[in-house]
């Protein structure tokens, strides 16, 4: 897999085939035998204005609750924005896979929505990342499985990937042995409207479901972070067993 | 010289389908300067040996620990004899506070013990040893009783007279085999160097085999297994070792890591460990490295 750097605690890498990078921890700072790696990619765009402070506060809470997790040592964490206002990717990355030990959720900054939805290349940069960097960690005899989520209130309308790309991204997990398995949960929040397409996207690019919060409120949205941080603990603990967690919530 | 020590254990197929539990134990430990990685292995016909061989692995543990201070500041062969009447002390005391019989603490012991004056590996029983050169050739030995009868620690409670009887009675009757042989990156195979017969009576006495500062300067890796490494279905044992030590990421656990995967890979194309199988490493890392 190319490497494109090294910062500190960090290596950068490239998405084969695309100019889509990320971060990861060194795998000489790892020292457990197993890895569970979480994406959470988060929709910032202009849509989400109204509920972007409740938004940021559930992601807080979903790493605050990850760090408590008695297999806090053994999950690796990523966290993305997406929105076309972001750079040239419509991608920020707030922090490539790291050890939760050294994230400090609030230190993330206020979102500040903006922009059209690259949908699908975030879901492509959530789960490519986690396809290379999980290739990297089994090649290296850690056992590896994943769990991404993609948090959006709308349908893409500016993405260079397609949802086959994404498909062929998911595929390769069990065809090259990149994972021990792999989750993909698409969130739709504030999205009742667009339930049938992002239905058509989750079919379409193979994830594994999709889940409707519904209304964007406080409640709803501390109800996600929980559904969050259970679906990471869930899987984590799944792994070893050969397959992916059975006990996801179908609904929140 | 800094050290790093990890270790691993798995039940293997036998015990893991007759209901029995693992009775191979190993754990290793550093404060930086010194170093210590114990493997046990109770015996199938014992008692509880389980118990035993994790008592044995303990009680040794914790003797090196003793010394360990002393040992850093003096050449370590002079504290041998001090770990040798501590081990047996903490064994007895723990056996009787337990109320375990001898049967129970049938198990054997191989470890080996570094500072940054030099070291030891001493076995007492059978297991294989294993040593790694910066420049990545391994040497490995095996030891095996004959009719697969080991010498355990715990004989010494008859001044071993119950063993040499089993044995024949005859001192001097070579009873245990030593092979050593080489192996370099590239080759094919690995090359025997030497076959020995050892006597029943050295054989009782264990075997050491001395690691000077000179040596350690150029080892990268010292690791000891118990005799489960050279029963997994499929592959030879010596490969098995080559496998065993060949890390990929060296930070943390790294032989459970290496042995989980090796083992993985093993089941794919057969039963695996016959055995239960135990490892425990130390890696030596120069200063400059660190």
């Amino acid at each position: 897999m190319p490497k494109i750097g090294d910062a500190g605690g960090q290596e950068a890498y490239r998405i084969g085939g695309t100019n889509f990078t990320f971060q990861g921890a060194r795998l000489d700072h790892l020292v457990a035998t197993e890895y569970t790696l979480v994406t959470i990619a988060v929709d910032t765009t202009g849509s989400v204005l109204g509920f972007e402070k409740d938004l940021r506060k559930a992601l807080i809470t979903v790493v605050e609750a990850c760090k408590k997790s008695p297999r806090s040592d053994n999950l690796l964490l990523r966290v993305i924005k997406f929105s076309t206002g972001l750079g040239r990717d419509g991608l920020e990355e707030l922090h490539g896979f790291k050890l939760l030990s050294e994230i400090d959720p609030n230190s993330y900054p206020e979102f500040v929505p903006d922009g059209a939805t690259p949908l699908f290349d975030a879901a492509y940069s959530a789960v490519g990342a986690m396809v290379e960097y999980g290739g990297e960690l089994t090649k290296n005899d850690f056992l590896a499985n994943g769990i991404v989520f993609i948090i959006t209130d709308g349908d893409d309308n500016r993405s260079r990937m397609t949802p086959a790309m994404i498909r062929e991204q998911i595929a390769r997990v069990t065809r090259e042995e990149k994972l021990e398995s792999l989750v993909t949960v698409l969130i739709g929040i504030n999205a009742t409207y667009f339930r049938s397409v992002l239905e058509a996207f989750r079919r379409d690019a193979d994830l594994t479901q999709y889940v409707d919060v519904g209304d964007a409120t406080p409640g709803k949205l501390a109800k996600m972070a929980a559904f969050v941080s259970q679906s990471v603990s869930s899987q984590s603990q799944a792994i070893g067993t050969g397959g992916p967690s059975q006990n996801i919530a179908a609904t929140i | 010289m800094l050290f790093a020590g990890d270790s691993y254990f798995y039940i293997g197929r036998g015990h893991f389908e007759a209901g029995k539990p693992c009775q191979d134990y190993a754990l290793a430990g550093t404060n930086g300067r010194a170093a210590y990685a114990i493997v046990s292995d109770g015996c199938s016909t014992g008692g509880k040996t389980d118990v035993g061989a994790r008592i044995l692995a303990l009680s040794t543990a914790k003797t090196l620990g003793h010394t360990a201070v002393r040992a850093i500041a003096e050449p370590v062969t002079d504290v041998l004899p001090e770990i040798s009447v501590r081990q047996r002390l903490v064994v007895t005391c723990s056996q009787e506070i337990l109320g375990l019989s001898q049967s129970d603490i049938l198990a054997t012991c191989v470890y080996c013990y570094f500072t940054p004056q030099g070291g030891y590996i001493h076995l007492e029983g059978d297991g294989v040893i294993a040593l790694r050169w910066r420049d990545k050739h391994i040497r490995m030995y095996r030891y095996e009783w004959e009719d697969n009868r080991p010498c355990y620690p715990a004989f010494a409670q008859d001044h071993f007279a119950g063993f040499i009887q089993e044995h024949g009675g005859d001192l001097a009757a070579q009873k245990l085999t030593q092979e050593i042989w080489d192996y370099a990156p590239g080759d094919t195979g690995c090359r025997l160097i030497s076959e020995t017969h050892i006597s029943l009576w050295e054989g009782i006495r264990g075997v050491r085999i001395p690691i000077a500062k000179e040596e350690l300067d150029l080892l990268d890796c010292v690791a000891v297994f118990t005799d489960g490494v050279a029963q997994v279905e499929g592959i030879d044992w010596k490969e098995a070792v080559v496998e065993c030590l060949a890390f990929k990421v060296v930070a943390g656990e790294f032989v459970k890591r290496r042995l989980i995967r090796f083992i993985k890979d093993v089941q794919k194309k057969g039963k695996g460990p016959l055995d239960d199988i135990a490892c425990a490493a130390i890696r030596m890392i120069p200063e400059e490295v660190k």
